[in-house]
This record gives C-alpha cells, structure tokens and sequence, in this order.
C-alpha cells in the first residue's frame, strides 16, 4: 500500500474512529490523539496491507487496542466529557435545543458507566450502524457474547433513559 | 402491534440492521405514543452522535504523516521509550562487565597462571605415549622416540603462541570497554565529591554536636551544684 491508497483507503474512516475513541477515552484531545497513533501506527505497516483485507475492521481493531492501552496506563487526562459539538442546526427554538443537548449528555453519561465491552457494542451497533458480524470481529467476542452485552446495554439504556425523562417531566 | 414486536427484539438484541432500520424509520415520525417516547429520543440521539466529526485542524496533522512520512510515534505517550531505554542500558552495562571481566581473565591467564597450555601439554604427552605405544607394537625401535619428540616440542611452541595473542578486534573491544569503565568511575566519584560537598545532613549533624556540647555544659553545672 503506497500512500496513496493510503491516503484513499484508510484515512476516510478517521470519523468513524474518532467517535469510537471519544466514546472510550472520554475527551476530544485524547481521541485525536488516539486516531493519530492509529494511522501512524498502521503507516509503518502498510507494506504489509493490501486492499483485499477488511481494512475497517483492522483499522478499527488497532484503535480500539491503543484506546484500551491508553485507558489501561491511566495516562489519559480524565477529564469531565466536553460537549464541544455545536448546537445542531435545526428549526428548533434555543429552548428546545438546550432540552436536546442536555438529554444527550445524559445518555452519554449513561452509556459511559456501562463496561468497556458493552459501550463499544452498543456505540459501534446503534451509531454506527454496523452488523453483528462486523463488530464481533472489532471487539474480538464471539457474536453470542456480543449479543447478549448488546442486550444488556440496550435494557440498560432504556431503563435509565425512561427514569430520566420521568425525573424531567416531574419537574416541569 | 408490529412495532412492540420489534421493540422486544430489539432489546433482545436479535433484530437485524434492516429492521433497526425500520424502528428508526418509525420513530422519526412525529405522532409517536407516549409511553414509547422514550425510544425516539434514544433513536434521535443514536442519529444525532454520528453526525460527530473530527476537528478540522486534524487533516494537516494527518497529511504531513503521509506526504512527509513523518511519524509522531508514540514514544511520548506512555513512557515507554524512557522504560525501553532503561531496559537496553542496563542490558549494555552488564554486557560491558562480563566483557571486561572475561577479557581480564584471559589477560591473567595469559600473563601468570600457565595452566591452559600445561592442560595442552599433557593432551600433547598422552597423545604422543599412545603413538609411542603404538610405534612400539608395531617395530620395538629407540628411534621413533625422537621424532616424537620434536613433535611435542613443535606442537607445544604452537600452541604457546597461538594462545596469548589477543586479535585486533578483542583489543578494541577491551580498551573500550575500559574507557567506559574509566568515565563511569570518575562520574561516580564526581558524583560523590558534590554529595560530600553538599550533604544535606550537615545542618542537622551541626545541630547534634552543639546540642552534645549543651549536654555536657549541663552535665558540668549539675556536676558543680551537685558537689
């Protein structure tokens, strides 16, 4: 693989990666460095990658490995989640905006004290959109495993999701 | 009634992206019943969390790896470089020493101890006797023993000479390894000098003698109202 395809065949996946990473290591900073450890990572490795392979699940398994790495040293920064996405552009008044963005950071943080397994599964399935197959070969389970953490995580998002706007129709 | 179907699958984890699809699909739409409410929100904020992107000012970063193949690796991250290059000194130094070490050895042996070439003497003496015996069996003549003897002696200056010389790479090799040896021991006795000079524990060590001399002024006055 030349730079070029490099440059092609990898490099677009950089969004994909860098919300897996932000769901993991929490913080944007550390994310993009984690994307950028990818690449430099499997830039030293492109002699050895041909097109043929499935270049996403590998690109996605080498970051997933380095995130975890980074989680596991307790080097990443902890810092609190930075909601330093903009408003979304919508027909929505400012209100209901600020309704949105704080419902949003309340999942984030429910899916955030989910196990590490389970955050990924749900991110990679139901944001990513991607298929049982494909994100057992990501995460290294079997798809069984894969199923029932996917279960988990969806009962678990729900329930809490359910309390949560409860608590917020009480208060109005 | 489909739906609640599906929704059940779904939280099984069982439904299939197509049918994910289609949950999706049902509740981007407005009239939702309220006690499901909760899933579009859920959906919305699964559609919502893709469009994330990474910042611009990543590109840049990217396109110098690639076009001026130059790698940020990740040395800095986790101090693994520092622990790696711990690892390799610490393998360097006590490779230095045992080469050092074995190069001395061979030195003394060189120089005093002659035991590796009285051992060759002896093999040279035992393989001789057995020529001898066998020159004996086959014709009993003094003669033979001459010959054998200039053997001995021509193998003995062989393998004398061939034995002290050390080749040019081992000499390198040595007096390297020596100087090495000389810096680090001036650096350590440098090192030790500044910590004499500096001790930390003088304060503390002034503050006991005068303290030990306080004792014996006290000693002397209870000597003296004492008596």
């Amino acid at each position: 693989m030349d730079a070029d395809d490099f440059r092609n065949n990898l490099i677009p996946y950089k969004n994909i990666m860098y919300r897996l990473a932000k769901r993991l290591l929490k913080n944007t900073e550390d994310a993009e460095d984690a994307v950028q450890d990818t690449f430099a990572r499997l830039w030293i490795k492109r002699e050895n990658l041909d097109s043929g392979r499935n270049l996403q699940a590998l690109t996605m398994i080498t970051l997933k490995n380095i995130c975890l790495d980074k989680l596991k040293s307790g080097n990443s920064k902890i810092l609190p989640m930075i909601d330093d996405e903009n408003f979304l552009p919508g027909k929505d008044n400012p209100q209901n905006q600020l309704e949105k963005k704080d419902i949003r950071h309340k999942i984030n943080s429910i899916i955030e004290t989910m196990p590490e397994p389970q955050k990924m599964i749900i991110h990679l399935r139901d944001i990513e959109g991607m298929s049982n197959d494909e994100v057992s070969e990501i995460v290294q389970m079997n798809k069984n495993a894969v199923k029932v953490a996917l279960s988990r995580a969806r009962k678990k998002l729900k329930e809490e999701l359910v309390k949560q706007l409860e608590y917020i129709n009480y208060e109005n | 009634m489909k739906i609640e179907l599906l929704i059940e699958k779904y939280l099984e984890g069982e439904t299939s992206p197509e049918e994910e699809c289609e949950l999706r699909d049902f509740f981007s739409r407005k009239n939702i019943p309220k006690e499901l409410v909760h899933f579009k929100t859920m959906f919305s904020f699964f559609t919502e969390e893709k469009l994330i992107e990474i910042s611009p000012e990543f590109n840049p970063k990217i396109n110098l790896l690639v076009e001026k193949k130059i790698l940020k690796t990740d040395f800095s991250n986790n101090g693994r470089f520092l622990k790696y290059t711990g690892i390799a000194a610490s393998i360097l130094i006590v490779l230095g020493i045992s080469f050092y070490l074995l190069n001395t050895q061979n030195v003394s042996k060189n120089s005093g101890n002659q035991e590796p070439v009285s051992m060759t003497q002896e093999r040279i003496i035992t393989s001789s006797s057995d020529k001898l015996l066998k020159n004996s069996q086959s014709s009993i003549t003094e003669n033979s023993a001459s010959p054998d003897e200039n053997i001995l002696t021509k193998k003995h200056k062989k393998s004398y000479k061939s034995f002290p010389k050390l080749s040019k790479d081992e000499k390198f090799a040595f007096n390297k390894t020596k100087h090495v040896f000389n810096v680090i021991t001036e650096q350590f006795s440098k090192i030790e000098q500044n910590l004499n000079k500096n001790n930390p524990f003088e304060p503390a060590m002034q503050c006991i003698n005068k303290a030990n001399s306080l004792e014996n002024v006290k000693n002397k006055l209870i000597q003296i109202i004492g008596g």
